[in-house]
């Protein structure tokens, strides 16, 4: 210390012959000398330690329901707890590494270290419809229809032919061409009751709610689940030269999903316990080559691992079978037990240069995927069941699929015989240019293209296959029949290696030469690859799907729940071209189709006095070839006109002559038929206002429109006029209104009030209010007619519009949201004519306000205890749920239709902690 | 008084030992003198002379001991803290460079980089040729540094004010991102299965928690500090963090902008440049015993709603305020 002061002295005494501005510069020397921070200082070593140079934090969050509101949804069901125990702790620490005596990194090597812990309990909720205790014993007598009337339960053993019956005139009431007699008093008799059924009902839950209508809404699941997760993210970052630099980021996870059980039994269709583990790394080298000239290249590699599970065991067999009972809860579950692995490896090359007016960049990019999956879906078969067999044949609101099951009559049968994983491997290429021109003062152009490649996916031992649309299948000579990968000169793959090249362009300009405005406008197309799913989609004949159709789903069963699925009539693998036939078969397309993107906006900002920016813009973006479900796509899909031989399409053999591939129930697409288009434009307003008096804010208002011909929960009715099938997206809320503030209370030392510097300080000094809102107005109403009657073709049906009914309300709400009476069945065998979503009618509308209060407390100037309380929905708002779409017949309307059954939402708090140093 | 000053040390030891030599010279210094700041004010577009200026705390007048104007020796510290886009930072050194040649002869450049903690460039200057080769060669590269290094580049500042009757000024000219800090600011996601984390529903709290410590620091710092951001970005975190700059820099009485646009950047250089020229540096005497945070009132003579503009509050250093 003596010689500092005396170093100090020293340097001052000839300061006094100096100018001021020499004495200015030689204190700069000074000061910059000492920090050594000059190129001439002395070489620090950093013997200060490890203590005084690394930052970071200690945190804690808790939350627990004796804090929470109890759910609006669990408070209307009579209950007044949601299980909530939640702890998420961890630690943060960053600085210079230092290995004691041995190395200190300073400035040029540096760490940082975050460990995260999860630990909590916390409840789902789910409102279903179980059979009532009564229907359990097959006694139908207090069981209706969604009118409210009795609902009529045939003895499919009495079926027989009516002698009286017309052929030239449509099956009705009053023409049937089957007969058949109600069970005598509504009771189906003890003996005719399916053993299998009988013992799975033994695993079925009892109702414990009545929430209607009727016996609808009458199962209320409030279950816990257990999570818990541990993971850590580590950085090193090494300056090499001053003109290099190497970055190595390692992360991992751990993670464990124990699922709510919405049964306590093993037939719970609750989906499994799910493991999850993460790891990824990467290395980053940039080098400076000059300043006009930087090179950054990046080698990745990321891995994540996903297991389910069923309770006890680990063997796919174990499981319980699938039952679907709609409209009931099922029993059992898909995927109870599988795995799969994902793998990237990804290189990347960035090279910037500034030339002149150009700052041009080029990127290169190579990336491997892989994925691993083993992915049983019904390993112990899967048994849907239907209303047709027990009811009066060609009569809708007759019958049900639960009273099937009774009867142990499934309409459809498969199961998945998956004796070994799939290894899916595909790359992709990636080059990319962009020149970013200050063309003059006040106009800057940004433009450019990438260049992409997929190569498609190929199986590490090629146990790929697929549906060739070519090839003709030897049983009946029509075109469509199984290839295999590798095998009989085809191919390791099913799709081409593709090139796309995709444009970009952007402009920013001043207008009038005003900084102080941008007009910005940007145009971009892009492709997308078809990614590796984790499915093992594509691997028929080395994997098995069993199927059992029915051959008249009104008439006789697939199979009975007695006798259970017939063994596999062969081994696999089975290639055969005629392998698939009989079964809903993979199709992979090997078209030249990728999905395409293109999107275009137009913006003005504009700075306004009071630090406030205010955006105004629209924007457009639309695609095609996008990829879509089977819901969305069916290449062997009758075409509507066949809807005229009505009944005869019930019969299994007539209805697949129709299909463009008889030999086919249909084909699974999965996810990855380039098929759908959609169109969204929007235009928007921001308002931002920049920290001043402690106060931020920005707000958010967006007003947009989405089409597509593909989206929705139901599906599409006609697959070959897509243009009737253009219609407003779900889940698409037309107004968007988002703000969020951040408040520091203007308190404390150099702040306007309470400007104390003593103890008082620390009540008064560190407060803040931050908060966002959404407000949303309600997505667009998917209206589905009750019963399908059309044979088999039509999976999705619209329903009618009634001519002249105003389908609003006066004053929507709960008792009646819109009005049914606007909207109609379909007759038997025809579409309806409204489109998928109704072009006005909104579901109710959402809101969330959450908020946060922070204290900070100062304990010395590095180390700051923050405590706070942040309050999710913390007005506690319930938003409704969405009315009851379904729209039933003239004869029985559903008495629900329009009406709204309750809400949900609740507000959540959460307290934290945090030391940070 | 050791151990207070040990209490106070923010950052490496080897900031503890200049911030230490700095304070010795400061008591050695202020010997026999009474206490002053200096506060940065503007006149807008008319001429003040020194003596038309009238300070006061709380109602009661504390004498002006000096005050330096546009016209009197000026020492910039510009500190570049450049990591990314090459098109920016080109046209913002060429911006930069324009603005620097333009500066009266009597101002001095010293040029800093804040990527990857704080280095010296260049010793400050009047010689603008080598202002600008050291503005043209500094790389592109590393880390963004502002929030590490502002502190310590300001308290350069200080030392110079108190040593040197000159005004200083401290700019930086940044692109930084909030993603791009050494330090973890963005508390990234660790465990992505859990999907009922609600605690990154506020991420913006650790850039907030770092911008009020350093808020505390700088507010008793009497350096002005000038921030020219070269890319406004509209992500949660990056608004939070151009805000807290924006905070920064008036808490030392100076000014940010942020560029949305090319054409801003140099609009917005020039713009600074500009203010930091035009400011008058006044030393007021403080009374023997003041409270630690102070609201000095500063007017021109003529009366009040002259267009002055100036820095309105400050907080005396833990040693400032003992000392006092």
């Amino acid at each position: 210390m003596a010689a500092s002061l005396a170093a100090a002295w020293a340097q001052q005494r000839p300061a006094a012959r100096m100018s001021e501005m020499e004495r200015a510069v030689e204190e700069f020397k000074i000061q910059t000398r000492n920090l050594g921070i000059r190129p001439d200082s002395p070489r620090r070593n950093g013997n200060g330690g490890p203590a005084g140079t690394w930052h970071g934090r200690v945190f804690e969050y808790f939350r627990n329901d004796f804090l929470d509101a109890v759910p609006h949804e669990i408070r209307q069901r009579g209950g007044d707890k949601s299980l909530l125990r939640r702890n998420q702790f961890g630690f943060n620490v960053a600085g210079p590494v230092v290995i004691p005596r041995l190395f200190h990194g300073g400035r040029n090597t540096y760490f940082s270290l975050s460990y995260e812990g999860v630990r909590e309990r916390i409840s789902r909720t789910y409102l279903r419809t179980i059979p009532t205790q009564l229907e359990r014993t097959g006694d139908y007598s207090e069981i209706v229809d969604s009118a409210g009337q009795p609902l009529a339960i045939f003895d499919p053993a009495s079926t027989r032919v009516n002698p009286a019956f017309d052929p030239t005139q449509p099956v009705s009431i009053d023409n049937l061409q089957y007969v058949r007699s109600e069970f005598p008093g509504r009771q189906i008799p003890k003996s005719r009751l399916d053993p299998v059924a009988q013992a799975a009902l033994a695993l079925y839950p009892q109702p414990n709610a009545a929430v209607g209508p009727f016996f609808r809404n009458n199962y209320f699941i409030n279950s816990p689940e257990t999570n818990r997760a541990n993971g850590m993210i580590g950085k090193l970052d090494h300056t090499l030269a001053e003109r290099q630099r190497l970055t190595l980021e390692l992360a991992f996870s751990d993670g464990f999903l124990g699922s709510a059980h919405w049964f306590p039994t093993r037939a719970n269709p609750g989906p499994s316990d799910r493991d999850f583990e993460t790891r990824r790394g990467s290395l980053e080298h940039v080098l400076t080559a000059s300043p006009q000239t930087v090179n950054t290249a990046t080698f990745g590699v990321s891995s994540s691992l996903s297991r389910n599970a069923i309770e006890g065991s680990s063997e796919p067999g174990a499981a319980f079978p699938v039952y679907q009972l709609s409209p009931y809860l099922s029993m059992g579950r898909a995927w109870p037990v599988s795995k799969s692995a994902h793998h990237s490896y990804a290189w990347t090359n960035a090279l910037s240069h500034k030339r002149g007016k150009h700052g041009l960049r080029f990127v290169a990019q190579y990336v491997r995927s892989q994925v691993n999956a083993y992915w049983p879906q019904y390993p112990s078969g899967s048994y849907r069941f239907s209303s047709g067999l027990t009811s009066l044949p060609g009569i809708i609101n007759t019958g049900h699929p639960f009273s099937s099951f009774l009867l142990g009559m499934a309409e459809y049968a498969e199961s998945s015989i998956v004796p070994r994983p799939s290894y899916f491997r595909r790359s992709s290429r990636h080059i990319g240019f962009r020149d970013h021109y200050d063309a003059r003062k006040g106009v800057s152009l940004s433009y450019g293209f990438s260049l992409d490649n997929g190569t498609p996916r190929v199986e590490k031992y090629d146990r790929q296959s697929t549906v060739d649309l070519q090839a003709i299948n030897p049983v009946n000579g029509r075109k469509g029949a199984l290839v295999a990968a590798a095998r009989n000169g085809q191919g390791r793959t099913f799709q081409p290696s593709l090139w796309r090249l995709s444009p970009h362009a952007s402009l920013a300009w001043n207008p009038m030469g005003s900084a102080k405005s941008v007009v910005r406008a940007s145009y971009g197309r892009s492709y997308s690859a078809i990614p590796v799913y984790s499915a093992q989609w594509g691997t028929q004949g080395f994997i098995g799907y069993p199927t059992v159709l029915s051959p008249n789903v009104q008439l006789a069963p697939a199979v009975l729940l007695a006798r259970g699925m017939p063994a596999p009539a062969r081994t696999l693998p089975d290639l055969r071209p005629e392998a698939a036939n009989d079964t809903v078969a993979d199709l992979i397309d090997s078209s030249e189709r990728l999905p395409t993107y293109q999107s275009a906006s137009l913006t003005l900002e504009r700075e306004l006095p009071g630090s406030l920016l205010v955006s105004i813009g629209a924007a457009y973006s639309g695609g095609k070839n996008l990829l879509v479900s089977n819901s969305a796509a069916n290449p062997n899909a009758i075409p509507l006109d066949a809807l005229q031989f009505r009944d005869k399409l019930n019969d299994e053999e007539f209805n697949r002559s129709l299909r463009p591939y008889p030999q086919y129930k249909g084909f699974d697409v999965y996810s990855s038929y380039p098929f759908g288009r959609y169109q969204r434009d929007a235009a928007f307003l921001r308002v931002e206002k920049r920290a001043s008096k402690g106060l931020s804010f920005s707000a958010y208002y967006e007003f947009g429109k989405q089409w597509d011909d593909y989206s929705g929960p139901y599906g599409k009715q006609d697959y070959y006029r897509r243009e009737l099938e253009w219609a407003l997206t779900p889940g698409q809320d037309p107004h968007r209104l988002q703000f969020s503030y951040v408040y520091e209370l203007p308190l404390g030392v150099n702040k306007p009030f309470l400007a104390v510097s003593d103890w008082r300080r620390y009540l008064v000094e560190g407060w803040s209010v931050s908060g966002t809102a959404i407000l949303q107005s309600g997505n667009p109403i998917y209206l589905r007619p009750q019963f399908n009657n059309t044979g088999g073709v039509v999976q999705a049906l619209n329903v009618n519009v009634v001519p002249g009914v105003d389908p609003a309300v006066g004053d929507p709400g709960p008792s009646l949201w819109f009005n049914p009476a606007a909207f109609d069945q379909p007759p038997d065998f025809t579409v309806g004519n409204a489109s998928r979503s109704h072009p006005s009618l909104r579901n109710p509308g959402n809101q969330n306000w959450d908020m946060t209060l922070n204290k900070r407390i100062a304990l010395a100037p590095d180390r700051t205890l923050e405590l706070s309380a942040a309050g999710f929905n913390f007005i506690n708002h319930a938003d409704w749920t969405d009315p009851d779409n379904l729209i039933g017949p003239r004869s029985a309307p559903n008495v629900n239709a329009g009406k709204i059954i309750g809400s949900r939402g609740g507000r959540v708090i959460q307290l934290g902690l945090r030391f940070s140093f | 008084m050791k151990d207070r000053s040990r209490k106070d040390a923010k950052t490496p030891r080897d900031v503890k030992k200049a911030v230490g030599v700095y304070l010795v010279g400061l008591c050695l210094a202020g010997i026999g003198s009474a206490a002053s700041v200096k506060i940065p004010a503007w006149a807008g577009d008319q001429t003040v002379a020194a003596k038309d200026f009238r300070a006061s705390l709380d109602g009661a007048p504390l004498r002006v001991l000096s005050v330096r104007g546009p016209k009197d020796d000026l020492m910039l510290l510009v500190a570049l803290d450049l990591t990314g886009d090459l098109a920016l930072v080109e046209p913002a050194k060429e911006a930069l460079i324009a603005e620097v040649e333009k500066l009266p002869a009597r101002s001095y450049a010293g040029l800093l980089r804040a990527q990857d903690g704080l280095a010296v460039v260049s010793d400050p200057t009047a010689d603008r040729a080598a202002t600008s080769e050291g503005i043209r060669s500094l790389p592109v590269s590393g880390k963004a540094g502002l929030l590490d290094t502002v502190e310590g580049a300001a308290r350069i500042g200080d030392a110079i004010l108190a040593k040197a009757a000159v005004r200083v000024a401290l700019l930086y000219v940044t692109d930084s991102d909030i993603h791009n800090y050494r330090e973890d600011f963005t508390n990234p996601v660790i465990n992505s299965s859990d999907s009922h984390d609600l605690s990154r529903r506020f991420p913006e709290g650790l850039v907030q928690d770092k911008i009020t410590k350093l808020e505390g620091r700088l507010a008793g710092m009497q350096t002005p500090l000038f921030i020219v951001h070269l890319a406004y970005r509209g992500d949660r975190l990056n608004e939070a963090y151009q805000n807290g700059l924006k905070r920064l820099s008036e808490t030392t009485g100076g000014s940010s902008a942020f560029c949305r646009s090319m054409a801003d950047i140099p609009a917005s250089i020039h713009t600074v440049l500009e203010t930091i020229q035009a400011h008058y540096s006044v030393s007021v005497e403080l009374p023997k015993k003041t409270r630690r945070a102070l609201q000095i009132h500063l007017s021109l003579a003529g009366g009040e709603g002259n267009g002055l503009h100036y820095r309105p509050r400050l907080t005396l250093s833990e040693q400032a305020f003992r000392k006092e």
